[in-house]
């Protein structure tokens, strides 16, 4: 059991299943998923249809706008938790308020569940259990090292002013990786740095896990999400998240 | 750990000596590699939180955004016009062929109102270039009107 806080910094948890590609993509999954789905998940929506798409030419990179299968959410009205779906891909989210893990994971698992039944899977391709953090801070004299282990290194002759940055590193973890992102976003109002941690821990190898595998699977990268998230925090962020001293409120 | 592009004609970097570890790729995997991550990373975003964020960051690459602080600010504010943004160069391009295309906001702090504009910049003739926005209208605009009200408009400007 983590930490707890009073004004965490999660905006956003999410389990990402990719599937072994299964061609072609059958178009009637998205309403087969809904039809059972739809007392919990009644709001739907769909995405753009068209993608930007990066090619090589004889005259160098090239965009291209392609047509690709729109992306699928059903949601609980107020928007959380969600259900999305595109080709050979099942997420499941949530946004705040966030409901602790032992609220979270009956989630994942029951749509996942639905979507074997529905879509009839060959394997995994991918897992990813994500946990999304956002700082809002002071963008005068703010130092990344008050609240951040883990940050970009500047070197001492260059300005130290921040304006965006971002970084990324992939740990390999036995044979899966946990991957650290930290960087700015378009902030709210110009004083503001809007700051993201993004903590991702991933399972890459194809069809290592199998269904029975996954409940147990995502338990282990909760927690090494969980851990990776208190490594990468200071005590003078934990006195911005106000942390809880006991079990009382929800937890990471 | 060391990088190394090579090529025929330009080699950056020595090669890696025996035992060093190192990876040595051509010009061509190279852009190959960098190609598969920015495809990567505009593709695989299933944050609902960060999507917007992405997908501005994605439309960047097809419009020229002349006030790129308001505009991303906008368009937060304003997320249902980023599918809107994505789709629409593809009808630009069918209508004016491969043209650059911008990205203005337009504000007025006393009336309190800010209107996006998608600046087509063409080198056609007046007439032809009027034409050819009412074609764009018809085929694409006159459908998403009613979603984008006044805070979305389009027009041709010269080269």
């Amino acid at each position: 059991m983590g930490r707890k806080y009073k004004n965490p910094p999660l905006v956003e948890a999410l389990c990402e299943f990719q599937f072994i590609p299964q061609e072609p993509y059958d178009l009637t999954i998205p309403g087969l998923l809904y039809e059972k789905i739809k007392n919990e998940f009644p709001e739907k929506e769909e995405q753009a249809g068209v993608d930007f798409q990066l090619q090589m030419t004889d005259r160098g990179i090239e965009q291209k706008i392609v047509p690709v299968p729109p992306k699928v959410r059903f949601f609980k009205p107020g928007g959380t938790p969600l259900v999305q779906l595109a080709p050979d891909l099942l997420a499941v989210n949530c946004l705040q308020p966030y409901p602790s893990w032992e609220g979270f994971k009956p989630v994942i698992l029951e749509n996942l569940e639905v979507y074997r039944e529905v879509a009839k899977p060959k394997g995994f391709r991918r897992i990813g259990l994500r946990y999304i953090n956002v700082l809002d801070l002071n963008k005068v004299n703010i130092e990344l090292t008050d609240y951040f282990c883990y940050y970009p290194s500047i070197p001492e002759v260059l300005p130290k002013q921040i304006d965006t940055f971002l970084s990324r590193v992939e740990i390999p973890y036995e044979d899966e990786r946990l991957i650290l992102t930290l960087g700015t976003i378009a902030p709210k109002r110009p004083n503001l740095l809007k700051i993201t941690l993004d903590i991702d821990y991933v399972m890459v190898t194809p069809e290592k896990i199998t269904f029975d595998g996954v409940s147990f699977w995502i338990n282990k990268a909760h927690e090494r999400v969980e851990y990776a998230f208190e490594s990468c925090i200071t005590d003078k962020a934990r006195e911005l998240f106000q942390e809880v001293n006991n079990a009382a409120n929800s937890d990471k | 750990m060391q990088l190394t592009v090579t090529n025929n004609e330009y080699h950056p970097y020595p090669a890696p000596a025996l035992g060093e570890i190192g990876f040595s790729l051509t010009k061509e995997k190279a852009i190959k590699v960098h190609l598969a991550a920015l495809q990567e990373i505009g593709y695989t975003e299933v944050s609902v939180y960060l999507l917007p964020y992405k997908l501005i960051d994605e439309l960047k690459r097809i419009y020229i955004y002349e006030n790129p602080q308001e505009i991303k600010t906008f368009l937060l504010l304003n997320k249902d016009l980023i599918p809107v943004l994505k789709e629409a160069p593809d009808y630009i391009y069918r209508v004016f062929g491969r043209v650059p295309i911008y990205l203005e906001l337009h504000s007025d702090p006393e009336e309190g109102w800010d209107e996006l504009f998608i600046l087509i910049k063409s080198s056609l003739p007046a007439e032809e270039a009027i034409n050819r926005e009412k074609k764009l209208f018809d085929i694409w605009f006159s459908r998403i009107i009613h979603k984008v009200g006044n805070r979305l408009n389009y027009t041709e400007e010269p080269l």
